[in-house]
C-alpha cells in the first residue's frame, strides 16, 4: 500500500535552487564584516619603536610611562595632574604623509576599555600639534587610567591607537601594542612642548 | 509532428508572461536600492575630492571666484646659509616665499587655505605644508601686503605666501595653492620659480620682469630688507636687521 511520490525534474531545481541561495547567503555573510566591522578602521599594526605608516601619518611611539604628578613648569604650566588613577605618558613622534594632518583623538585600549588622551593639559601635547610632512612632531600624549585597568592582566596587552582622521571610519590607523605591566610610577614627570624634528 | 515542434515555443512565451512583471520590478528596483543607499556617500566622495585643480603656469594669471591672482615674484633661504641664519632658520629647512597681485572682482575671495606644495627626487608626490604659520622667528613684518585672501573693497592688493619646508623638498617644483572652502572642489594652483637668496645681505638677481615690477611698489611700501630680499629686491640693499614694516 506504498504511495508512489512522483519527483519531477523541475521540483529538483527549485529544491537545488533554494539550497544553494541558501548556502550562498551564510558564505557571504561569514566572508563579510557585520555590524561594528562594517566601519572598522584598518589597522597598521606594529611595537614599541616601529615606525608604522598609514594615509595621513607616518611615525612611532617611543617609550610608555607612568606618572602619578608632572612638571609642566619649565612652559609657564602651575598644572601638576592631579587624578584618582593613574597619567599613562607616551612619547611618540610623528609626521605627516602629504598634506598637513593632526592625531585624531589618540587611544589607550586595555582590554575593553578604551581611553582617550587628555584634553586637561591641551597645549602641550602632541595631539594638539599639527603635523607636517618631513618635519615630524615629538612630544608626549596623555591618558589618565584607572588603577584597576593597570592592574588587570590586558595591561600586558595594551594598544596605543593614532587615527588618520577624527571619525576614523573606513579609514587607516596605526596601532601600536606596549605592555603596561611592572612600570615603576613616577613623579613630576617632566612636561615640555612638542619639538620638530626634520626627517 | 508539427505539434510537437511547436510546444517548447509556446511553453518559453508563457514562462515570459507569467513573469515579465516580476522581472522588470527587479531589474528596476535592484538598481534604484543600489544607488538609492550608495548615492549620498558618493557625492560626499567626490565632494571631498581635490580634483579640479585650475593650474597656473608661471608668470600667468588665473581668475578664481572672480578674483584674479599673480605670481609676481618668488625666493627661496635655505637653512644653513647666511640668509638663513639671519632669519634664524633650522639648518635643516628652507623657506620659500611667493608674493602674489590680487585683483578682487565683483565677489572678493575674503577668505581662504594657503598652502605651499612641493616635489623633490625622493618625494615625487606632491607634499604641501600650510602657510604662513611656523615661519622663522625673525621673518620680517609684511608691511603693507596680506597674508589671506582680503575683502578690501575691490582694491588690488599684494599677497605674502610663506611657508618652512624640510631643506631639498622643493628640489623638482613648487606651487602656491589657493583654496576657498565654497569653491571647492575647485582649487588653484600657481606655480613657482623660486631663485636662491643665500644671504640676506647679498644683492640677488633682480633682472626679471616680475622683480622689477615689484621693486618700485616695495619701495613704496618701505618693506624691510628681508622681504624687499626674499622678493628678489636686492637694490634697496637695507640691513635685514633692521625692519620697518
Amino acid at each position: 500500500m506504498s504511495r508512489r511520490i512522483r519527483v519531477t525534474r523541475r521540483a529538483i531545481l527549485s529544491t537545488l535552487t533554494v539550497v544553494v541561495a541558501l548556502a550562498a547567503t551564510v558564505v557571504v555573510y561569514g566572508i563579510t564584516p557585520h555590524g561594528d566591522d562594517i566601519n572598522a578602521p584598518f589597522n597598521e599594526r606594529g611595537a614599541l619603536g616601529d615606525v608604522l605608516t598609514g594615509r595621513t601619518l607616518t611615525g612611532s611611539v617611543t617609550s610608555v610611562r607612568l606618572a602619578s604628578s608632572f612638571d609642566a613648569t619649565e612652559v609657564g604650566e602651575e598644572w601638576t595632574g592631579p587624578t584618582t588613577g593613574t597619567w599613562v605618558v607616551v612619547e611618540a613622534e610623528f609626521a605627516a604623509t602629504v598634506e598637513p594632518s593632526s592625531l585624531y583623538r589618540p587611544t589607550l585600549t586595555i582590554g575593553d576599555a578604551t581611553y582617550y588622551a587628555t584634553e586637561r593639559l591641551s597645549l602641550l601635547t602632541l595631539d594638539n600639534s599639527l603635523m607636517r610632512p618631513g618635519i615630524a612632531s615629538r612630544g608626549l600624549i596623555l591618558f589618565e587610567v584607572a588603577d584597576s585597568a593597570l592592574a588587570s592582566e590586558a595591561a600586558g596587552r595594551a594598544e596605543v591607537g593614532i587615527n588618520a582622521s577624527y571619525e576614523s571610519i573606513l579609514d587607516s590607523r596605526l596601532a601600536f601594542d606596549v605592555d603596561l605591566r611592572g612600570l615603576p610610577v613616577e613623579s613630576d614627570v617632566v612636561v615640555s612642548r612638542p619639538v620638530d624634528v626634520v626627517l | 509532428m508539427s505539434g510537437v515542434e511547436t510546444e517548447p515555443v509556446a511553453s518559453d512565451r508563457s514562462w515570459w508572461r507569467r513573469n515579465r512583471w516580476p522581472v522588470l520590478a527587479v531589474a528596476v528596483l535592484l538598481p534604484g536600492t543600489v544607488i538609492l543607499t550608495t548615492s549620498s556617500e558618493w557625492f560626499d566622495y567626490q565632494n571631498g575630492l581635490y580634483s579640479h585643480a585650475i593650474v597656473v603656469a608661471e608668470g600667468e594669471s588665473a581668475e578664481y571666484g572672480g578674483t584674479d591672482f599673480q605670481v609676481t615674484d618668488t625666493a627661496i633661504v635655505r637653512g644653513g646659509t647666511d640668509g638663513g641664519e639671519e632669519l634664524e632658520l633650522d639648518p635643516d629647512l628652507d623657506l620659500i616665499v611667493a608674493v602674489l597681485d590680487v585683483t578682487p572682482g565683483d565677489e572678493p575671495v575674503d577668505s581662504c587655505d594657503l598652502q605651499v606644495s612641493a616635489t623633490s627626487p625622493e618625494h615625487p608626490e606632491r607634499r604641501r605644508w600650510n602657510a604662513n604659520v611656523d615661519l622663522p622667528r625673525k621673518f620680517p613684518p609684511t608691511g603693507d601686503s596680506q597674508t589671506t585672501c582680503s575683502d578690501t573693497e575691490g582694491e588690488p592688493y599684494r599677497l605674502v605666501v610663506a611657508a618652512t619646508i624640510p631643506s631639498g623638498a622643493a628640489e623638482t617644483g613648487s606651487w602656491v595653492v589657493i583654496e576657498k572652502l565654497g569653491l571647492s572642489p575647485d582649487y588653484l594652483e600657481l606655480e613657482l620659480s623660486p631663485s636662491e637668496v643665500s644671504s640676506a645681505s647679498t644683492s640677488v638677481d633682480s633682472s626679471s620682469s616680475a622683480a622689477s615690477a615689484a621693486r618700485g611698489d616695495l619701495r613704496r611700501q618701505k618693506s624691510n630688507a628681508t622681504a624687499s630680499r626674499l622678493m628678489r629686491t636686492g637694490s634697496t640693499r637695507r640691513s635685514m636687521r633692521k625692519p620697518i614694516g
